[in-house]
């Protein structure tokens, strides 16, 4: 089959590999009919994730078709359709049962890698890297996917790929921050990054009855979609006024956003160039794995009491967290990687109600074969890219 | 100081105890009740730390396949197959 392989620091490819085959009971495989790149794909294309090795199969969210089940799947049937969720997760142990998938106890077959990195393992992620279990991923034709009775949820009506195929990561990522954000209705909600994943948090803070939604981005046609198709109230564009902090108060009423989401994560921008410059060095030579402006911003800007909900991606340490605002501010910190399997059914249903359609987010549609093509025009942000859905 | 691992399984302790069989003979190995119902403790003890950097490491890289045992152990019980 095709796969998008990771062949060293900037350099994908698309090759010929081997067919992903059953290999235990609860497996199933999956032909893939969409799949798309996450800005956590460019975490592991600019080398920041470690453990990756040439050859490996990039890719977490995909969907597709069901051509073969394992003996202990049989909830699936040979040609439903199916959106994979990109934690991989066991169902049966006791973060399962709680429905905290995202740190399955028995996913990973790296643990003790993991444990090393984390304090203890989490779980197993599809396509990202070797600390995560070393799964292949979906950008190709073909994906194996463990623990099929639990993770593939079947899509049983005519909606499009891309209406729904956000459900395996960012749309539930992004709705995952703002519910953390504990809204009621009436707040202040500042989100760091009109990505994907900062779309979906924003317009979940307004499903979820936000009444001021700030979002923070130094491309203006990422906030214009912001604003104009996420719901965002109002924009601040840090490469005219690198000053956040000052801006979301002025935004509050001097109060601060009530609740703040990182959708950021590790490799943040600054509108101060000698300050990303100084935290792109200190990257480079790896005396500090994360670039951290949007959390500490996060962190000073939040009002006293506030939440910081951080959904961007962090894989290492970080300098200089401003630990002296969190702790007098008496700030909540809510972080993780998404729970993706607990949100699949309620926002399914959004989506079929009509709440919400996810493809707004969708401006380049390519076949397979142009991943490292899609990867450089998605990390260079060239041609107004936000979002690369690939049909294999 | 002892070289120590443990893990806990979601199975109550008669179970935990029959299907452990005679794993990781040599080694002290002790069962007990998680709190909370979360299901049996498994905690292996290998004996005391050895002196030296040569022999300490030697015991780091027993106690990590000591952990790896206790993982697949823990994902077979748990789930029926060992992640891979």
């Amino acid at each position: 089959m095709r796969a998008t392989v990771w062949s060293g620091r900037n350099t994908v490819q698309v090759e010929n590999v081997p067919d992903p085959t059953i290999l235990d009971a609860r497996d199933a495989i999956v032909r893939i009919t969409s799949t798309a790149i996450c800005g956590s794909d460019l975490h592991l294309y600019d080398g920041y994730v470690p453990t990756m090795k040439r050859g490996d199969i990039l890719g977490h969210e995909f969907m597709g078709e069901v051509v073969e089940t394992g003996r202990g799947v049989s909830n699936l049937e040979v040609g439903d359709r199916v959106v994979v969720p990109f934690p991989i997760a066991c169902g049966n142990c006791w973060s399962c049962r709680h429905e905290l998938y995202s740190l399955c106890e028995n996913s990973n077959p790296n643990a003790g890698l993991a444990e090393k990195m984390f304090g203890h393992p989490t779980a197993g992620i599809f396509g990202y890297s070797h600390l995560t279990g070393g799964y292949a991923g979906g950008q190709a034709e073909y994906a194996r996917v463990p623990f099929a009775d639990v993770g593939p949820f079947k899509i049983e009506d005519d909606l499009a790929d891309e209406q729904v195929l956000f459900l395996s990561d960012i749309l539930p990522t992004g709705y995952m921050g703002a519910e953390f954000c504990e809204i009621r209705g009436g707040e202040s909600i500042a989100v760091f990054g009109a990505g994907p994943v900062g779309l979906f948090a924003i317009a979940s803070a307004a499903m979820l009855g936000a009444e001021q939604i700030i979002a923070i981005d130094q491309y203006d046609y990422r906030l214009a979609m912001a604003r104009n198709k996420a719901g965002a109230t109002d924009v601040i564009d840090f490469s005219q006024d690198a000053d956040i902090v000052e801006q979301l108060k002025v935004l509050t009423g001097g109060r601060g956003p009530d609740a703040v989401i990182d959708a950021v994560g590790l490799e943040a921008s600054h509108g101060h160039g000698a300050l990303h410059a100084a935290e792109r060095l200190k990257q480079a030579t790896r005396s500090e794995t994360e670039r951290g402006h949007a959390l500490r911003d996060a962190i000073l800007a939040c009002r006293p009491g506030g939440i910081v909900s951080i959904i961007g991606a962090y894989g290492g340490l970080m300098d200089k967290v401003p630990i002296g605002a969190l702790m007098n501010k008496g700030l909540t910190i809510r972080t993780g990687q998404c729970h993706v399997h607990r949100y699949l059914r309620p926002l399914y249903e959004r989506i079929r109600n009509g709440d919400i359609d996810p493809s707004f987010v969708v401006t380049h549609r390519l076949g397979l074969d142009m991943a490292p093509d899609a990867y450089e025009t998605f990390k260079h942000k060239q041609d107004e890219c936000v979002k690369v859905v690939l049909e294999p | 100081m002892h070289v120590q691992a443990a893990i806990t399984v979601l199975r109550d302790r008669e179970e935990v105890r029959r299907l452990w069989g005679d794993r990781l003979e040599g080694a002290e190995v002790t069962f007990k009740d998680a709190p909370g119902d979360r299901g049996t403790e498994v905690h292996v003890d290998l004996g005391e730390q050895a002196r030296g950097v040569v022999r300490r490491l030697g015991r780091a890289g027993e106690l990590a396949k000591v952990k790896d045992e206790l993982r697949h152990f823990k994902q077979g019980v748990e789930t029926g197959v060992i992640a891979r």
